[in-house]
């Protein structure tokens, strides 16, 4: 009975580890076949390899590049802008991919401007954005906790510093290691959207109707174009409603917009 | 805070009173560098201050086994006013300055003995200066000690300043006694490929008023360059004479230069523009004229390459290491692999290009090549890892053969092949078609942009989503515990201090019942007719009241020694002087019979009792922090 159980166990083991290498396999091998097809010209074939890895739960800024490169050689630049502003959320130090973004920005209002004669494009990131646009949310966020930490023990030190200088020195790295924490706070504020609504996205489709209800009947408040940037505030129903404005929030498919 | 403020304030007052205490020294000698390389040129400066006299005599150092590679001497004089409320003042300073360049001919410690002045019967001298002279000056670059003056205190672990002095001579440079510009070159005769170090420097007599504004690069046809001050950043002006003059000389250009192709190839004339003047006297002259300055070109000999070993190799100059491996081993037909070749070294990576390997059933894919510069010392290198992407089209086992460079070098003038190893890919499954057929597929389609994108990345690490710190659940508490800690502490430190406030309090209060109760005390002693006890009793009420205002003891002090101390806790001199008195007169009076009769007391306890009203209203200042001390010393013992 004893050697009947052991070889069930080692059998559930062996199989749980046999499942557990396949899938680390798979997904390098999906990733190499994502980038085989888009070496061999297959966009489609390599946007759909990417997708299945991000499915997965890959949030791989490498991947993110690919994928939008793969669509951005497609011509599909608003998910172009979607996922290399992704890429450039976990990497931000990323210049392949902010050159990327550049150039998808570049390409979907050089087309826009062909079809409609004019087209803005948008290429300058809000003043909060710049600023902290070098550092990850994760960099800002350990900045934080490093420097007030160490201003805290500083300062706490101070009382029991006999010599002037010391104390003054002491006093003066505490000041500034929390001026770096007070930067660092509003940087990471600036990171995770404070005071704003809902998730940041990209309008995926030109001439994208905001309606006022979730209905296809319901009234037309704007229309948006490819690469647009709106805030998703809910989604129902195979609708999104988006924060287009300050003073407009409408609906929109969930097909036609896409989060960051 | 404030008092920090002010010590460190005080304490840059004192630095700048030591320095110019020191620059007030009549003689002084100072040394470019304390650390050199052997044959490296360096500079000793004697500077004497005749602000005053003459020196009867002046004894140069000696400089032993130092060889003397060149001595200067000059006689600057400066001339000053100054308007202050005794009138106008002329000062004339002047100064002898003796320039050495010295050279150490071997490795080992040197001492310069000290310089010594004779002014009247007074004797100044120098310290001495210890020299250590270790390893040779690297081939072609510039001796780094020649710069700015670093004291007579000798640090054996001290590294020099990085500094780029230009060479002796002046490399054909058309010399102007105020500016003039030079082009070094640290080889005239390279191989292709081999690294020529470039300087450009602008002498100019005096210092640099702004930037110069280079008005023409030196062209460089025939070579590739690497900009070695964007690496190293800028480099500080050098003392150099030239033609007996002293000059400062400034890089403003360094960069390394790698030749193309063989032959005569130049590096072009640099021209500079430096705006002069902005000095009152050039207001009244009119506008500030720019100086413009051209540099000379240089020529390089380029040698050709000797007849390499390995036949249709690539070639390379400076040091190479190669190593290549193969992503994966094993693949399916169809499955893309990774080739990667990395390779480190030293000289022109950037122009070492491999050649695609071509194999049967195998597709290769045009190379993804990432290039890292780095510069050791002057010495450019780094690394270049190129990756090509091969699609297997057929099944069984390929053989990607060694790719083989020829390495030169430029020192011996002799090849040497480096190889990497020869990988094997298995490939399994069936055949497919040529890549043709299918990249026609309906599916890649793409517009007329799509070039515009990619190469994609090759490699991840495939990272899976993950929570950003400030989401997880502990971040912002721990954030916020900093500032609650500091507030909690500080309330604790608050509230011991309003504890020890009312202690204080409550010592004062019991300290005025004892006042009280001493009183009625020598009440009753004079009615029992004991005077004494009762003139003892008032002054002890006394220094009770003191001790209750003052909240310290008293009771230990000489009447001198209080007098002093009421005065320094603020008590004014005329009731200090009651006080002192009326002790005194207490005092007296239980030694002396015909003081003690009842009417006597009775008038002194009036007055202890009208002095103790007095000092009821007397505030004191804080007590010094020393007396403090000493007090609540005196508190312990109490105590215990």
């Amino acid at each position: 009975m004893n050697g009947r159980r052991i070889s069930g166990a080692l059998l559930a083991i062996a199989v749980t580890l046999c499942a557990w290498s396949a899938r680390a396999e798979s997904l390098s091998d999906v990733f190499t076949r994502g980038n085989t097809a888009f070496a061999r010209g297959e966009y489609a074939e390599a946007v759909r390899a990417y997708e299945t890895l991000i499915d997965s739960g890959i949030d791989d800024p490498d991947v993110s590049f690919n994928l939008a490169s793969a669509y951005g050689a497609q011509g599909k630049y608003g998910q172009a802008i979607r996922y290399f502003q992704r890429a450039l959320r976990r990497a931000p130090g990323d210049e392949a991919a902010r050159a990327g973004l550049k150039q998808s920005r570049a390409a979907l209002g050089e087309r826009q401007a062909q079809a409609q004669g004019e087209a803005i494009v948008v290429d300058r990131p809000p003043l909060t954005e710049a600023l902290f646009s070098g550092l990850s949310s994760d960099a800002l966020a350990t900045s934080l906790l490093v420097a007030i930490w160490l201003a805290t023990g500083l300062f706490l030190a101070l009382p029991s510093l006999k010599a002037e200088m010391l104390r003054l020195g002491v006093g003066i790295a505490s000041a500034l290691l929390l001026v770096v924490a007070i930067a660092s706070a509003l940087g990471v504020g600036a990171k995770a959207d404070w005071g704003q609504e809902g998730a940041r996205a990209v309008i995926l489709r030109d001439g994208t109707a905001v309606r006022e209800g979730p209905d296809e009947g319901a009234r037309r408040a704007a229309e948006l174009f490819e690469g647009d940037l709106v805030r998703v505030l809910a989604k129902r129903g195979g609708y999104a409603r988006v924060l287009v404005r300050s003073d407009l929030t409408g609906y929109v498919r969930s097909e036609d917009v896409g989060e960051i | 805070m404030l008092r920090s403020l002010g010590t460190a304030l005080a304490v840059c007052i004192a630095l700048l009173v030591c320095s110019a205490t020191a620059a007030a020294q009549r003689i002084s000698m100072a040394a470019s560098a304390n650390r050199v390389a052997v044959g490296e040129p360096f500079a000793v400066e004697i500077r004497v201050d005749i602000a005053d006299d003459e020196p009867d005599s002046l004894e140069l150092p000696d400089f032993g086994q130092l060889e003397v590679l060149s001595r200067s001497q000059a006689r600057p004089m400066s001339f000053s006013l100054s308007f202050g409320s005794g009138g106008q003042q002329a000062q004339v300073k002047k100064e002898i300055i003796y320039n050495f360049t010295l050279r150490a001919p071997s490795r080992g410690a040197y001492n310069i003995s000290p310089a010594v002045m004779m002014l009247g019967k007074k004797r100044y001298a120098t310290q001495a200066i210890n020299i250590v002279a270790a390893g040779d000056v690297p081939q072609g670059q510039g001796a780094p000690s020649m710069g700015g003056l670093s004291g007579q205190d000798f640090d054996p672990d001290e590294r020099p300043a990085r500094r780029v002095a230009p060479p002796s001579g002046l490399d054909g440079a058309t010399y102007d006694p105020t500016m003039f510009l030079r082009t070094v070159v640290d080889k005239k005769t390279a191989y292709v490929g081999e690294q020529v170090t470039v300087t450009v420097y602008l002498y100019l007599h005096g210092q640099l008023p702004d930037n110069p504004n280079i008005t023409r690069e030196p062209t460089l046809e025939g070579f590739w360059s690497q900009d070695l001050m964007a690496i190293h950043g800028g480099l500080p002006p050098v003392r150099h004479d030239a033609n007996g003059r002293p000059f400062n000389a400034y890089v403003i250009r360094r960069f390394a230069a790698f030749p193309l192709r063989p032959g005569k190839l130049e590096i072009g004339a640099p021209s500079v523009e430096l705006s002069a003047g902005g000095s009152i006297f050039d207001l009244m002259n009119g506008a500030p004229q720019a100086l413009r300055r051209n540099g000379v070109k240089v020529g390089i000999d380029v040698l050709p390459l000797p007849a390499q070993p390995t036949a249709g190799a690539p070639t390379y100059t400076g040091t190479l290491a190669m190593d290549a491996t193969l992503e994966p081993s094993e693949a399916k037909v169809g499955d893309g692999v990774t080739l990667k070749v990395s390779m480190k070294g030293s000289g022109n990576l950037r122009a070492l290009s491999l050649p695609t390997p071509k194999l049967p059933g195998l597709e290769t894919l045009s190379p993804e090549v990432d290039d890292e510069v780095t510069a050791d010392g002057d010495t450019i290198g780094g690394q270049r890892v190129v990756r090509w992407l091969m699609l297997p089209r057929e099944a069984g086992t390929r053989t990607i053969p060694a790719f083989a460079v020829d390495v030169l070098d430029p020192a011996t003038g002799k090849f040497t092949t480096v190889r990497t190893q020869p990988l094997t890919l298995t490939i399994t499954g069936q055949s497919v078609a040529a890549p043709a057929a299918t990249a026609a597929s309906a599916s890649a389609v793409p517009d007329q942009n799509a070039a515009r994108f990619g190469p994609v990345r090759a490699e991840s690490a495939l990272r899976r989503t993950s929570p950003e710190l400030r989401t997880r659940g502990w971040f912002w508490p721990s954030v916020g515990a900093a500032p609650l800690l500091v507030l909690l502490l500080s309330g604790l430190r608050l509230l011991r201090r309003a504890q020890a406030k009312r202690r204080a309090g409550n010592r004062g209060l019991q300290a005025l019942r004892e006042v009280d109760e001493r009183l009625d005390k020598a009440a009753q002693a004079a009615k029992a007719g004991d005077a004494r006890a009762a003139l003892g009793l008032l002054g002890s009420a006394i220094k009770g009241a003191l001790e209750a205002r003052l909240k310290e003891p008293v009771g230990g002090l000489t009447m001198s020694a209080l007098e002093t101390h009421l005065r320094a806790r603020g008590m004014e001199d005329k009731l200090t002087g009651r006080v002192i008195g009326q002790l005194g007169a207490l005092e007296s009076a239980r030694f002396d019979p015909t003081a003690q009769g009842a009417v006597q007391v009775t008038r002194a306890m009036e007055g202890v009792r009208a002095l103790i009203a007095e000092l009821s209203r007397f505030r004191p200042k804080p007590a010094p922090a020393a007396r403090r001390t000493r007090i609540d010393d005196a508190h312990e013992e109490g105590r215990t």
